[in-house]
């Protein structure tokens, strides 16, 4: 039997208290501990659960967000902001509470936005001029918007020309832009025109619609920047004639991913990463059709890695599919896992080559996370 | 006088030649466990007392345990003791500095035996803090983290008056308020008092922020 105990919650020593809060979300730990008595405040306030907050609520597995209940947004906006705004470096928040979130307190040490469900038309709004939030997007160096317009293509993401041109003009600090549009089916959501650029951005991660889009991010406009995430719906021949040969020094990390299958590989896709003659991280998600031959280890070797002399980590799944495999392709050795590809401890690389009876042959070569990533 | 208590495998019937050394284990008020090694394992205190000390057959002094804490503790690490090995980095360590801070936090991921086990431990009775207490002294991480997370998962979507509530708390607890540490330097007064506009609880009481 056991005995009972005179031991309380408070008996804990605050290294103990800290564990258990951090078994919470920082939200969930303001919301129930803060208020309680001084020595429990003193710990909820601490950076660690106060520097992050997401007053948001996810809806569904597409990271749709809502805003938190109304009983928990008051309390937050009433009371517990209040205790804590100096503390708060990054906010994750969605369209409907947003503004009365930002325009409850100051926020002197907050510089990463995290913006959930918003309409495009109304983020457009909060960076015009005479928005009562315009000035929390001139302090923040940080920007990750993320909408979700499932199937309506009236209100989809549209970030034009002048859109962009304002986000750079209102967002003069920022530092690492992350504009994702996940939505089945896009418009134009393109990055055009000279007046958009930003001499301090460092990290960009965007989704295009061309190959063209692209380029048009590398043409010198962002020219610091080190890591450039894109996510390309199509890579087709350019319909612009867009330089594609300036070296892009600053360039450390590449991430380049296409929806769709590209017959452009060579004309567009190698000579764009040979101008990354700084990578040291790149990644490449890619499905290439009609190609004389196969893109394997030697091929990566030769064709990219030798113009790339840094260290590199190299991720990729790349799919080749050709209808004129010579059968002298198989009498040559699978060579790529003793070539120095990859150098980080796990050089689990996975190929396959399909050859179909009617006569189309098929090769897959990635790096093991890759396969995971899009099984 | 010590009495001993055999703690029983009834999954692997563990002799010695099986499971290696077997090493007696004394709560602080006198009775002695006797475990193999897999339960040795998961305690870094155990485990470095037995390591530093030759024991023989004399029992490691857990001055910081009663017994009817390390019975349960002992069941907990028999029945876990076959269990695979967490990765080097445990999932569960949220004190890790390189843990993604946007990566959720989860304390929803408690296996039905464990939950079932913690059951047997209760606010009131404070044998859940005991639990917890003794974790920690004995350093065995999985039922630390379990404790933590069944306090978490009683803390969430609580109001602070309920919590005040559940545990017992006032506003003011000795060894608190004036003397206390400076609690919030800075932040106290900024804002005037606000009470807690969902408190279903007692009635209005200072404001702990600015004491």
């Amino acid at each position: 039997m056991m005995n009972n105990s005179t031991v309380q919650l408070l008996d804990l020593p605050d290294e103990m208290l800290i564990q258990i809060l951090n078994k919470l979300n920082n939200v969930d730990v303001l919301y129930s501990v803060l208020g309680v008595n001084k020595r429990l405040n003193r710990l909820a306030c601490d950076p660690i659960f106060t520097n992050y907050l997401d007053l948001t609520t996810k809806i569904s597995k597409y990271d749709e967000r809502c805003s938190m209940s109304n009983v928990r947004l008051d309390q937050f906006c009433s009371f517990i902001l209040l205790k804590i705004h100096h503390n708060i470096e990054c906010l994750v928040l969605e369209s409907s509470s947003m503004e009365r979130i930002l325009l409850t307190c100051d926020y002197p040490k907050l510089n990463k936005l995290i913006l959930y469900s918003i309409k495009p038309e109304l983020f457009l709004n909060y960076l015009s001029n005479d928005s009562s939030i315009a000035f929390i997007f001139k302090q923040i160096t940080h920007l990750e918007v993320i909408t979700i317009e499932y199937g309506n293509t009236n209100s989809q993401f549209n970030l034009n020309m002048n859109a962009y041109e304002c986000l750079f003009s209102v967002c003069q600090r920022l530092t690492h832009l992350n504009i994702n549009a996940k939505c089945y089916r896009r418009q134009q959501c393109a990055f055009p025109s000279a007046n958009c650029s930003s001499s301090i951005l460092i990290e960009l991660d965007v989704n295009v619609d061309t190959i063209d889009d692209c380029l048009r991010l590398l043409d010198g406009r962002f020219n610091q920047m080190k890591s450039f995430i894109v996510k390309i719906d199509s890579i087709d021949a350019p319909l612009l004639n867009i330089d594609n040969k300036i070296n892009l020094l600053n360039l450390t990390t590449f991430f380049l991913s296409c929806s769709q299958p590209t017959e452009a590989y060579d004309e567009v896709i190698l000579p764009l990463l040979r101008r990354m003659t700084n990578m040291e991280k790149l990644t490449l998600v890619l499905f290439v059709e009609n190609r004389p031959d196969f893109i394997d280890g030697a091929h990566l070797y030769k064709e990219i890695l030798v113009y790339m002399p840094r260290r590199i980590h190299f991720m990729f799944n790349i799919i080749t599919i050709n209808d004129r495999v010579d059968i002298s392709y198989w009498l040559k050795e699978d060579d790529i896992q003793t070539r120095y590809i990859i150098d980080d401890g796990e050089p689990y690389i996975y190929c396959c080559i399909d050859y179909f009876t009617n006569g189309i042959g098929r090769c897959r070569i990635s790096t093991l996370p890759c396969i995971q990533s899009h099984h | 006088m010590a009495t001993t208590a055999e703690a029983s495998n009834t999954t692997t019937g563990n002799t010695e030649t099986a499971t290696g050394k077997m090493i007696k284990i004394q709560s602080n008020d006198g009775q002695i466990f006797e475990v193999d090694q897999g339960v040795v394992e998961q305690s870094s205190t155990i485990k470095t007392l037995s390591d530093l000390m030759d024991v023989g057959d004399v029992p490691i002094p857990l001055p910081n345990v009663k017994a009817s804490i390390l019975g349960p503790i002992v069941d907990f690490c028999n029945h876990h003791k076959n269990d695979q090995k967490p990765e080097p980095i445990d999932e569960d360590d949220d004190d890790d500095p390189n843990k993604d801070i946007y990566e959720p936090k989860r304390s929803d991921d408690i296996c039905e035996w464990d939950l079932n086990f913690i059951k047997q431990f209760t606010v009131p009775e404070g044998t859940l803090f005991d639990i917890i207490m003794a974790a920690n002294y004995l350093g065995i991480k999985t039922l630390l983290a379990v404790g933590c997370k069944t306090i978490a998962n009683m803390v969430r979507g609580k109001s602070s008056t309920e919590v005040r509530e559940m545990f017992n708390i006032s506003y003011d607890p000795p060894g608190e308020g004036i003397n206390a540490p400076n609690a919030i330097e800075g932040q106290a007064g900024t804002v005037p008092t606000t009470q807690d506009a969902n408190a279903t609880g007692p009635s209005p009481q200072p404001d702990p922020m600015n004491q």
